[in-house]
């Protein structure tokens, strides 16, 4: 039987690429970082903050968010939104969640 | 003037290894996502203190999130250099360590200097040598680690030619019978010589055909020892069952017999010239003798350790 520790594992491994889908999706609707990991939270996608911020940083670096700081409210922010690039890259991703779930849908109804 | 807070420290620990056109943005954002972290944690009830230092805690170690934002490895030598950097720092220690110990050890003995001082002093310059290949070895692998430019980093693409064979002869059944006699044959001759000889002293002792220094000294258990290990070894190669660590503990094994029969050949300390006389042989033939003996010696260091290796890649 296993422990709760190879569950942890197993789940983290699984949902590790989906907090990128999550944020693409999310990230149409400009954000901050501190609320996007309260909104991400909110809608089942649990982050930690120290993989958040980096992450965002990175998609940004790549293209795939843009940035620009909000300097209107007595704390300046930085808010990040999905480029245009961004959100293609977030239908392409999308389609292969979907595709998969159908596999594991097939894979379900063989055994 | 402020002492700096906690956030300050926090912040500035985490910047320091980012790129300096990166560093006033990314000091401004943490800033921010702390601020609104412990707004929260207050709201929530927290004191002051209480809720900034939750709030950085939540963040974690300062080398971490740098590493994470900057994409730099938190290994010191990755998976993509990891085989790599083990193959090569096996194979370095294996023929330079036992090299270096040899030379030493011959070196010293050559100068006439005493034999645990020699020992001594080739076992602690061997250990440094080996300390300072591993060392400068993986710092050259963490500098590559670190070089972002190199995409494909693969130092030497792995083929399966690269793959030991399977083959379990290791040694041939023949090969074996005949060492282990032999080694039974020399082992026994040489624990009788002591007390079996065709001559006697003037006392009616015998005199023994090795010479009696090597029991006085203790020699003589390296020198049973020795075969012993080395039949033991053979029987496991036969077997197939030959790992790295067996090789070394081999290597070593050889290397320790090979030093003293050269120590013994060196000195004049192997064959008992009263044996000689007594046998009416030429006393010529004892030199002659020590000379094959320092000979076939360093032949066993410098063949030992490349026939165990290899004996590990064909398991």
């Amino acid at each position: 039987m296993y422990d709760d520790e190879v569950l942890a594992t197993h789940l983290q491994e699984l949902r590790r690429g989906t907090i990128v889908l999550a944020c693409l999706l999310l990230l149409k609707r400009p954000d901050y970082g501190y609320a996007l990991i309260e909104a991400l939270d909110a809608r089942g996608f649990a982050t930690d903050a120290n993989t958040l911020y980096p992450l965002l940083r990175r998609l940004e670096k790549q293209g795939l968010l843009v940035s620009e700081w909000d300097t209107a409210e007595a704390r300046p922010r930085k808010f990040y939104r999905t480029s245009d690039d961004g959100a293609a890259l977030a239908e392409l991703l999308t389609a292969e969640w979907r595709s998969l779930d159908t596999a594991f849908d097939t894979l379900k109804e063989l055994s | 003037m402020t002492s700096s807070t906690l956030t300050d420290r926090y912040v500035s620990a985490v910047i320091r290894g980012v790129p300096a056109k990166q560093r006033a943005d990314l000091e401004q954002e943490l800033r921010a996502s702390l601020a609104d972290a412990i707004d929260d944690r207050r709201e929530a009830g927290a004191d002051a203190k209480t809720a900034e230092h939750d709030a950085i805690v939540e963040l974690g170690d300062p080398i971490v999130l740098t590493a994470r934002y900057t994409g730099r490895p938190l290994t010191l030598v990755g998976p993509a250099l990891y085989a790599d950097w083990k193959r090569l720092l096996t194979v370095l220690e294996l023929i330079v360590v036992p090299i270096v110990f040899a030379t030493l050890v011959i070196v010293g003995i050559v100068k006439g200097d005493t034999l645990g001082g020699v020992i001594g002093g080739a076992v602690w310059t061997a250990f440094s040598v080996a300390v300072q290949l591993a060392f400068w070895v993986t710092a050259t692998f963490a500098l590559i680690e670190r070089m972002p430019s190199t995409a494909e980093r693969k130092l030497v693409r792995w083929t399966p030619d690269m793959l030991p064979e399977t083959s379990a002869k290791l040694t041939s059944r023949t090969e074996f019978i005949v060492e282990t006699t032999l080694a039974a044959l020399l082992v026994t001759a040489f624990l009788l010589s002591p007390f079996v000889s065709p001559f006697a002293d003037a006392a009616g002792a015998p005199v023994p055909f090795f010479d009696p220094w090597i029991w006085q000294t203790g020699l003589a258990v390296v020198l049973v020892v020795v075969p012993l290990l080395q039949v033991g070894a053979n029987a496991l190669k036969l077997r197939g069952r030959w790992t790295m660590p067996l090789a070394v503990g081999a290597t070593l094994v050889d290397v320790v017999g090979a030093v003293v029969l050269i120590v013994l050949g060196a000195t004049d300390h192997l064959l008992n010239r009263a044996f000689f006389t007594a046998a009416g042989w030429p006393l010529e033939a004892v030199g002659v003798v020590n000379v094959i003996v320092i000979v076939v010696g360093a032949l066993a260091i410098a063949t030992s350790a490349w026939e165990n290796i290899r004996s590990v890649r064909k398991v």
